[in-house]
């Protein structure tokens, strides 16, 4: 038994044995009869940073896992080589994995609010790590733990240690989990897709701390969707597939020489100012309606405002919207997007100023006098399941909006669900059962059911990978050509309002700072904050984090948003 | 009819149970198999009558204060409170004493007693589903009110009523007994369990045949509804969540 453990501490060490860290040749995951890995074999050196790339379902996910001994029940993993830390994984029991894990390998987690124990503060929470593999003496524990945020990135550790999770922010909990994921300074960070749910400007301070964790000398394993993020930090990429490696190779190389078809569509499917008028699919020319004033604007708000409380959510905010064009409104979570939304609704009340829809009032009128006009306009939202009746079927949930004979209704539903590009049996089946494209698609379908003059997209894509996100987007370029409608998409991703909108509200604490054109907004932006945001977006190809704005002189996340 | 009847079953008073009589016969020679088989007629139509009640009211009045504006909302929400914080046989006995004995007084008490349990079930579901994505999607359609309280809030605030009602419905059962023991149900010669416990009283040092099986068909019937209630429960909320 000692000896075993000698050899584990041995190779903990950061600075042990100059092998890889994790050598693993053709691993094999299965659960069930369902293989999810088919034959990976990767290989992380101290101090390199790896990333693996692919979309839900390709077996990413269940990969790092796999590396850390957490697999899960049910599964079945195998291997002609796996060395972690110098030993042989085959043959590890759990008591083995136990040690191995917070000491030598970190992990970092996308949701932190889930990762987090709700009832205890993430001082303790940080300090758990250090007991566990007794990496400082008790006395020092407390120390530590306010070094170990400072690290991370946190401003005033003191106020932080003693506060829980629900009241920090989204970057601040990441910072949490990446300060507890470095507490018993281990040789490897794996990080799944550690900046998904963040906004830009605060995925870039995470990015810029892995980045100096890395500098450091620890090794990093990412696991994401999105190229453009890995492409900052990344040594080597390797791309997954339906739990195959298709393309493996030098961040540079897979990011501006792609030799596998997949590599390239994934590339291709980015959205960014350059793809703009074309599909991201194919690339083919798309056909855009040239926005038109004629008949007047279709939506217009003027000094729009709404407080909770102190807090003023929406603060004097104006704008039209004119037949077939397209306005963008990018901010960070917080800055009052779904609000506007919500009044642009009519779904909430204004407390002062006022939204007018085909020249009519809207938002004064009451609620009965809405309904007639209701139908034109229409909101699709980031969560389509949450606006589904969990009673009802696919057919059932399309059909809602249209008032048609029941006769006519089946028709016209599998109709809308074609255009869409759905096939028929969906109508009968439960959107439980629909992945979460398909999902947007059947709320798109029930959107344009009543020929909407007016379609507000709040965050549409944002839950998506960036593959089913670019036929989302794709499906609603085609659609907004065809019908002429006009659209308010709301996203906190720059890359995909420069691709659909035509011009662009930037909102920050409830207030525009900038409007204008796209191209001249997010080329030449004028106002800070819009600069700040623009230059936070990751990029193809890979740029280095060191470019990357977020240093700690910037104005810091602040809690209990 | 009578005449012919009566010189038989005086030979069979108190008989212990044997073959001519299962479960022995009583104190005015009648077979207590017989009666505890047509007492779960009366017994058992009580708990039920009584929960269709309970439920019925207790949905409505649940979704009427959880729609309600929130001076109304409170004034249901907390005598609702008030009426739960009475155990149900104790509120049930208190009704039957305004209202006096009978059958149907017995199920209107029982029902009044239980509706808080419902009402305040239902109420909270009111709020969580009124304030869903589906709810505000319908408005977006330009769906009035009363479509949407009846096409999407009632039937997703219906989803804990089975469980709760399957249970209920033994408590109901338990409390319809209770009362007809008291001799508040239907009135002797009817034979309901409660009341049949009740007569048996007497006899218990010489007939323990009497009370026994009326008991049991109590117990059984309670503790039956009770498990299966709980296997429901436990099946729901392993899907729902």
């Amino acid at each position: 038994m000692t000896t075993t453990h000698d050899a584990v501490s041995a190779a903990a060490a950061p600075s042990g044995s100059a092998g890889p860290l994790i050598d693993v040749r053709d691993l094999r995951v299965s659960f069930g009869e369902h293989e999810v890995v088919r034959g990976l074999s990767l290989a992380i050196a101290p101090g390199e940073c790896v990333a693996v790339v692919g979309e839900s379902g390709s077996g990413k996910s269940v990969t790092a896992r796999t590396l850390l001994g957490l697999t899960g029940p049910g599964s079945t993993v195998e291997a002609a080589a796996f060395t972690v830390a110098g030993r042989d994984a085959l043959r590890f029991g759990p008591h083995d994995w136990r040690r191995l894990r917070g000491r030598f390998a970190g992990l970092v987690l996308q949701d932190a609010l889930v990762s987090l124990d709700p009832l205890r503060t993430v001082g303790s929470e940080i300090a758990e790590v250090l007991a566990v593999h007794d990496v400082v003496p008790r006395a020092r524990r407390a120390e530590r733990v306010l070094e170990l945020l400072e690290a991370a990135g946190v401003p005033e550790p003191e106020l932080r240690a003693e506060q829980r999770p629900h009241e920090l922010s989204g970057g601040l909990r990441q910072r949490v989990l990446i300060a507890s994921a470095i507490a018993a300074d281990p040789a490897l960070i794996i990080a799944d897709e550690p900046t998904t749910a963040l906004d830009v400007t605060v995925q870039a301070q995470i990015l810029r701390l892995l980045a100096g964790q890395k500098a450091a000398g620890t090794a990093l394993l990412l696991i994401s969707h999105d190229l453009a993020v890995v492409g900052s930090i990344a040594d080597r990429i390797l791309v997954m597939h339906d739990g195959r490696v298709v393309e493996e190779g030098p961040a540079r190389d897979v990011l501006t020489r792609p030799r596998h078809d997949y590599t390239h569509a994934l590339l291709a499917a980015v959205p960014s100012a350059a793809s703009r008028g074309t599909r991201l699919t194919d690339g083919r020319p798309l056909a855009r309606p040239a926005p038109t004033a004629e008949g007047g604007p279709v939506l217009a708000a003027t000094g729009l405002t709404r407080t909770y409380g102190a807090r003023r959510a929406v603060d004097d905010v104006s704008f039209t919207l004119r037949k077939g064009e397209t306005l963008g409104i990018v901010g960070e979570s917080g800055s009052g997007k779904t609000t506007l939304a919500r009044l642009c609704m009519a779904l909430l009340e204004p407390d002062e100023g006022g939204v007018t829809l085909l020249g009519r009032p809207w938002s004064e009128l009451r609620e009965r006098e809405r309904r007639p006009l209701r139908p034109r306009i229409q909101v699709i939202t980031q969560n389509p399941l949450d606006s589904f009746d969990p009673r009802h079927k696919v057919g059932r949930l399309v059909a809602e909006p249209l008032r048609l004979p029941k006769a006519e209704r089946r028709a016209r539903v599998l109709d809308l669900l074609a255009r869409v590009g759905l096939p028929q049996d969906v109508a009968d089946r439960h959107p439980r059962e629909l992945s979460g494209g398909q999902r947007q698609r059947v709320a798109i379908a029930r959107a344009l059911g009543t020929r909407p003059d007016v379609l507000l997209c709040d965050e549409p894509v944002s839950a998506l990978d960036v593959s089913i996100q670019a036929q989302v987007l794709d499906l609603l370029a085609e659609l907004q050509a065809e019908y002429g409608t006009a659209m308010v998409f709301i996203s906190h991703d720059l890359g995909v309002v420069q691709h659909v909108a035509d011009r662009v509200l930037v909102m920050k604490d409830g207030q525009v700072v900038e409007e204008g054109e796209v191209a001249e907004v997010f080329l030449r932006p004028r106002h800070p904050y819009t600069h700040e945001l623009v230059a936070a977006v990751p990029r193809l190809p890979a740029e280095r984090v060191a470019d990357l704005p977020g240093s700690s002189t910037e104005p810091q996340v602040s809690a209990g948003t | 009819m009578r005449r012919l009847i009566l010189p038989i079953v005086f030979l069979a008073v108190l008989a212990p149970p044997g073959g001519e009589h299962w479960f022995g016969s009583d104190h005015l020679g009648r077979d207590v198999l017989a009666r505890v088989v047509y007492g779960a007629r009366h017994s058992i139509s009580i708990g039920v009558a009584a929960t269709v009640f309970a439920v019925t009211s207790g949905v409505l009045l649940g979704l009427a204060a959880g729609l309600s504006p929130k001076w109304l909302d409170e004034a249901l929400a907390r005598s609702f409170d008030v009426l739960s914080t009475l155990p149900e046989l104790l509120l049930a006995l208190l009704i039957v004493a305004i209202t006096g004995p009978g059958t149907g007084n017995v199920i209107f008490a029982i029902a009044v007693a239980q509706v808080p349990n419902y009402a305040r079930v239902i109420r909270a579901q009111t709020f969580v589903v009124r304030r869903s994505g589906y709810v505000e999607q319908a408005v977006t359609f330009g769906r009035s009110r009363l479509a949407i309280t009846v096409g999407h809030v009632l039937p997703n605030v219906l989803g804990p009523i089975p469980v709760l009602a399957t249970i209920g419905l033994g408590q109901a059962v338990i409390a319809g007994s209770g009362l007809s023991f008291l001799g508040m149900g239907p009135q002797p010669p009817a034979a309901e369990w409660g009341a049949m416990l009740s007569e048996a009283r007497n006899y218990l040092r010489v007939a323990w045949w009497e009370a026994l099986f009326p008991g049991l068909a109590i117990t059984l019937t309670v503790v039956c509804l009770t498990v299966v209630g709980r296997r429901l429960q436990q099946r729901f909320e392993g899907r729902t969540s």
